[in-house]
């Protein structure tokens, strides 16, 4: 008897929880301590929050105020967050299917390397894509991986 | 892409001999894809 009882109770939360369940629990975002530099050139220090559902927006808190600020990605340069580095770059290609689109995507070579591969992550309903992004240098752009330019033995 | 590492003779080498993790076929997936340019990218920099 206890044990059927324990049995319908968990079963009653399982539903709640269930049924509790809202579109923003499917949404992914990084949040946490980190700094966003400004196009100006200028450093922010704060709690920086970055939703996969807009990759071309920055929230940040900084350090001392209440009040959020938000930057489009052409107003920033970096950021960090989660010891992630992100920088705002032109795409083409790939999943970025309308022309020349800035976006935050995450950089996975070293910062300085020559040859960079960015990660870029979108979430559109509970469905997350990831690709793959280089840039090489004197070009502004990054272009997806099955760009014809990037074939390994291509001149 | 071979002309973006011209400076670097051993990564020349790895690509025009097809040498595992520098080549894919064009049937290639995009993990697949990525890990080489990967490859490409950090060889190149630890070339510099």
């Amino acid at each position: 008897m206890k044990t059927t009882l324990t049995a319908m109770l968990l079963g009653f939360a399982i539903s709640m929880t269930t049924f509790s369940q809202t579109n923003d629990d499917f949404i992914i975002r990084y949040s946490g301590n980190g700094s966003v530099v400004l196009a100006s050139g200028e450093t922010i220090h704060g709690k920086v929050d970055f939703v996969l559902q807009t990759p071309s927006r920055i929230t940040i808190i900084p350090e001392g105020q209440e009040k959020s600020a938000k930057y489009k990605s052409d107003e920033v340069k970096a950021f960090t967050v989660d010891n992630k580095q992100y920088f705002a770059i032109k795409m083409k290609g790939g999943d970025v299917s309308i022309g020349n689109t800035t976006s935050f995507a995450q950089i996975i070579t070293p910062v300085d390397a020559k040859i960079k591969v960015f990660l870029f992550e979108n979430q559109q309903a509970v469905l997350v894509t990831k690709s793959y992004y280089i840039s090489i240098p004197g070009d502004e752009t990054a272009y997806g991986l099955t760009d014809t330019r990037f074939t390994p033995l291509k001149k | 892409m071979t002309s973006y590492v011209q400076d670097c003779a051993s990564l020349i080498n790895k690509i025009s001999n097809k040498e595992k993790g520098f080549w894919f076929p064009i049937t290639a997936t995009d993990d697949m894809r990525k890990d080489v340019f990967l490859n490409i990218a950090m060889s190149y920099y630890e070339c510099n």
